[in-house]
């Protein structure tokens, strides 16, 4: 059975790490179809173009783009990723400072999410058909129709205009690197409490009507109705016999919740500014520059097949008639 | 008595401590908060290194860690610049103005503790004009003496007398001296050790070691750059603020509610409708304007663009609509300039008739008259030129060919999609169909610096030398800033003139005949001069706006208790 579920992995593993380089590729080229020229900034009307041209060849943008492509893919696996052409810092370097603010963010807006998600659709399924589930389930739909950025102005409103609870923006306080261990914890805190509302907020909202549906589903299912006949208590019933079979569906939203999350992320973290893969790829994408955005998609990218990856395996783990060739596939 | 005598005491020594202009600037005793000021921008800084920073926050910003030999402001009255010593504390220049020099302080050290000296000065020319450094300010270089091959001769340039005495060399007789060697100065004792090729992508760039008000405490990319003031006493203008705090805010309205919120101090670039809302319902907040250097315009096309990049820049013919002067005067007309300004902007912007700013009041010709909205007139030369509907369906045309074109104006631009709407309405009075295409930024300029675009929306900033031939200079593949392809002989003449030494009232004559040709011309039509408005809160006292840049003389600033 592990060797099973060890050469599924691998199997996996070498799909997804195919699919990256498929879509390393297609962006790579697709970026430098975009028009638009990131050197524009060095246009000046003393030099004209003469400065923009100096730095492109600096930067080797001046070969051909299947030639920047071999480069660029040869530095890759040797991992470097290039220089900024805006930031003019290696991109390595960058994306690691901001890998850590978006993945601060989302993770824990992702946990915060199951933590919610599941106690509250337990919940619903308790009170299945009153009054109060069907307004969870009304603003369940009005907060999931509604864009992100729309959801983060409206905490603004309330945590820092309204009450003056929460800073709205920025990750750290200015004077963060005179504080001490306990403060700076509890100075991100407090500043990363809006956004991971927002991110929370929004996903809780997406997965809720699922896990919802999922749970009434299995409830009427002809086993949980046996259960029920025999007089098991309706509290054990819903906990140890329809949650687990509902939560499967569940684990598949949240594979695909892991997407949806970093675009959500994108667009908090530039409401909230915060220096995240998020604002970094948006701010790359106005500038072109090419070598960030390039390294941005591939980490999103990655973060999605991971997250899809392991969800299958759970799916996988927790479903037993699941086949684990469908799996592999 | 003792009642009496305080406030009169008082007010004596608030009097004595502003007339007092040498080392620490005093305020109002007790009044003072020794704290911070929070300033949003909406940019990061791209550079902590003057030989590459480019946008107008970095350097700001730069101007605030690293000083220059003198400090200027631009003076409204004379509508020319006004230097004060600095590093230097004086200067001489020759009699022929082909040299330059300075006497500089002797007790200044750089934020390392390293002593400053005249080396460092040398140094850091060598630097911006050396062509291995790729320095946006490399065309300073021009000015001074070359060798043989072309390159600056820095010994002779560059001449350091002594620790204290520098003198700089000029290959002619140039007007301003001051501007010329008025670039930021680097520590040679860091730049020293680096590669001239590897400066570009040095971390030098981002820890910089300055001698200027204030000191980087701290960056974080994209959120936030805190200066803290330069105790040291060897420098004159300490600060009374002890910290300032940039918060990179990419959003307008984040900037804005923070301001009202007072999460942040001061802002600028404030949209006049809420600059409005700001002065009636926060009596907090104070709003004020800068006169400034930026104008936008509709740009016409003068050429064929398309023939001209498919023949490489060979082949220049007119625009089939815009290639004609009095059908580009006759749009000008039939554009209600004024209802713009009135629409929008209000009492916060000003009409544009040349692209010299109203600031520059020793240049600019108020001989000139206005353009008055006409559409009848504008018809009647438009009907002189063939265009007519002769098909009856309210669009002029000529030759088959209908009057109708795209007007491109960047996204995220309010007030550039506000003067589009009215342009169109008005054109399509005099039988012109204009639609209005929103392109992204980026997408934007580059389309408008390969010529692609018929007719757009945009905005310069004028330079502060009034060096105006890279915008209107009829070589083409040279100016591209010229990027509505003007070509006027004339023009070119006179630039060609201002490069020669002259005197002030020749220079004077010869731009403001520059203007008169522009506006029969009409090129583009010039729209409006734009204010920045400032709001900042008003417990910030003592502050001084100036055209050059807003933080000037930031060292008076002071937060009240």
């Amino acid at each position: 059975m592990r060797g099973k579920i060890f050469r599924v992995i691998l199997k996996r593993l070498v799909n997804s790490l195919f699919m990256v380089l498929i879509l390393i590729s297609v962006v790579f080229f697709l970026m430098h179809l975009l028009p638009g020229d990131p050197f524009q900034q060095y246009y000046s009307p003393k030099f004209g173009d003469d400065l923009a041209e100096k730095i492109r060849s600096e930067f080797g943008f001046d070969k051909q783009v299947s030639v920047q492509f071999i480069n660029w893919i040869k530095n890759v696996f040797k991992g470097d990723f290039g220089y900024s052409i805006v930031y003019k810092r290696p991109v390595s370097l960058l994306l690691g400072e901001s890998i850590l603010v978006t993945l601060s963010i989302s993770l824990t807006a992702f946990i915060l999410q199951i933590l919610i998600t599941i106690p509250l659709g337990l919940f619903l399924l308790k009170h299945s058909g009153k009054k109060i589930d069907l307004i969870i389930d009304r603003l369940a739909l009005v907060i999931y129709s509604a864009p992100a950025f729309l959801v983060a102005i409206v905490l603004i409103y309330f945590g820092s205009i309204v009450f003056k609870i929460f800073p709205s923006s920025q990750m750290i306080s200015y004077n963060f690197y005179e504080k001490n261990l306990i403060e700076k914890v509890l100075d991100l805190l407090h500043h990363l409490t809006l956004p991971v509302l927002t991110l929370t907020v929004t996903s809780v909202s997406f997965s809720i009507r699922y896990l919802r549906e999922s749970l009434i589903n299995v409830s009427n299912e002809g086993f949980v109705i046996a259960l029920r006949s025999n007089g098991i208590p309706e509290e054990i019933i819903r906990r140890k016999h329809i949650l687990p079979n509902a939560l499967i569906s569940y684990i598949t939203i949240l594979g695909l919740e892991i997407g949806s999350l970093l675009s959500k992320t994108l667009i908090t973290e530039t409401v909230f500014s915060l220096p995240g893969m998020g604002k970094l790829m948006v701010s790359s994408i106005f500038t072109r520059d090419y070598p960030v955005i390039v390294a941005c998609v591939i980490m999103s990218g990655l973060m999605v097949i991971i997250g899809n990856f392991i969800a299958d395996v759970l799916i996988a783990r927790f479903n037993p008639k699941f086949s684990y060739e469908v799996v592999s596939r | 008595m003792k009642k009496i005598l305080i406030p009169i005491l008082s007010v004596l020594l608030i009097t004595l401590n502003f007339i007092s202009c040498k080392g620490r600037v005093e305020t109002p005793v007790g009044k003072v908060y020794d704290g911070e000021l929070f300033i949003a921008i909406k940019n990061d800084v791209d550079f902590f290194n003057p030989l590459y920073s480019g946008d107008i926050i970095s350097g700001l910003i730069n101007d605030l860690i690293f000083s220059a030999l003198t400090y200027s402001e631009f003076d409204p009255d004379s509508g020319k610049l006004v230097y004060y010593p600095n590093l230097a504390k004086g200067w001489k220049i020759s009699k022929d103005n082909r040299s330059i020099t300075y006497f500089l302080k002797t007790n200044l050290k750089w934020s390392d503790g390293e002593k400053f000296s005249a080396r460092d000065v040398q140094y850091s020319y060598f630097l911006y004009t050396h062509p291995d450094v790729m320095s946006v300010r490399q065309d300073v270089e021009r000015f001074f003496i070359h060798d043989g091959n072309g390159q600056v001769d820095y010994q002779k340039s560059f001449l350091v007398l002594n620790d204290s005495v520098i003198v700089f060399n000029f290959s002619q007789k140039v007007e301003d001296p001051l501007f010329i060697t008025g670039l930021p100065i680097l520590p040679e004792h860091i730049f020293r050790n680096i590669q001239l090729k590897e400066l570009f992508n040095h971390d030098v760039n981002f820890k910089p070691v300055g001698i200027g008000p204030f000191k980087l405490e701290n960056y974080i990319r994209q959120q936030q750059i805190v200066l803290v003031r330069n105790d040291s006493l060897f420098f004159d203008k300490i600060p009374l603020i002890r910290k300032l705090i940039f918060k990179v805010i990419t959003d307008y309205n984040s900037r804005l509610n923070q301001l009202k919120n007072g999460e942040i101090d001061f802002i600028t670039d404030v949209h006049p409708v809420d600059a409005e809302i700001l002065k009636k319902d926060f009596p907090k907040i104070k709003v004020e304007t800068i006169s400034g250097r930026d104008y936008d315009y509709i740009g016409w096309n003068n050429i064929d663009h398309e023939l001209f990049r498919k023949s490489s820049g060979k082949i220049i013919k007119p625009h089939p609509l815009f290639g004609n002067r009095e059908v580009r005067l006759a749009l000008t007309m039939a554009i209600n300039r004024k209802e713009i300004i009135e629409g929008y902007f209000g009492e916060f912007a000003h009409l544009a008739e040349s692209p010299i700013s109203p600031i520059f009041k020793r240049f600019l010709d108020t001989s000139l008259k206005a353009i008055q909205y006409n559409p009848e007139e504008a018809k009647r030369i438009l009907h002189q030129n063939g265009w007519k509907d002769t098909d009856g369906d309210k669009i002029l045309d000529k030759d088959g060919k209908p009057f109708k074109f795209k007007l491109t104006i960047a996204s995220g631009k309010p007030h550039r999609e506000f003067a589009a709407t009215i342009i169109k309405k008005d054109l399509a009075k005099i039988g012109i169909n204009v639609e209005i295409e929103m392109l992204e930024t980026s997408l934007f300029f580059n389309n408008l610096f390969q010529k692609k675009l018929d007719a757009w929306i945009a905005g310069w900033t004028i330079p502060l030398d009034l060096d105006l031939e890279p915008f209107w200079g009829s070589d083409l593949n040279k100016n591209i800033f010229n990027v509505c392809s003007y070509r006027n002989s004339e023009v070119d003449l006179i630039f060609s003139e201002l490069r020669k030494e002259k005197s002030l009232e020749e220079k004077r004559k010869l731009i403001q005949h520059f203007q008169k040709i522009l506006q029969k011309d009409q090129p583009v039509t010039f729209l409006y001069w734009i204010d920045n408005i400032i709001a900042y809160n008003k417990k910030l006292k003592n502050t001084k706006f100036n055209p050059i840049a807003y933080t000037n003389r930031i060292w008076e600033w002071y937060i009240e208790k």
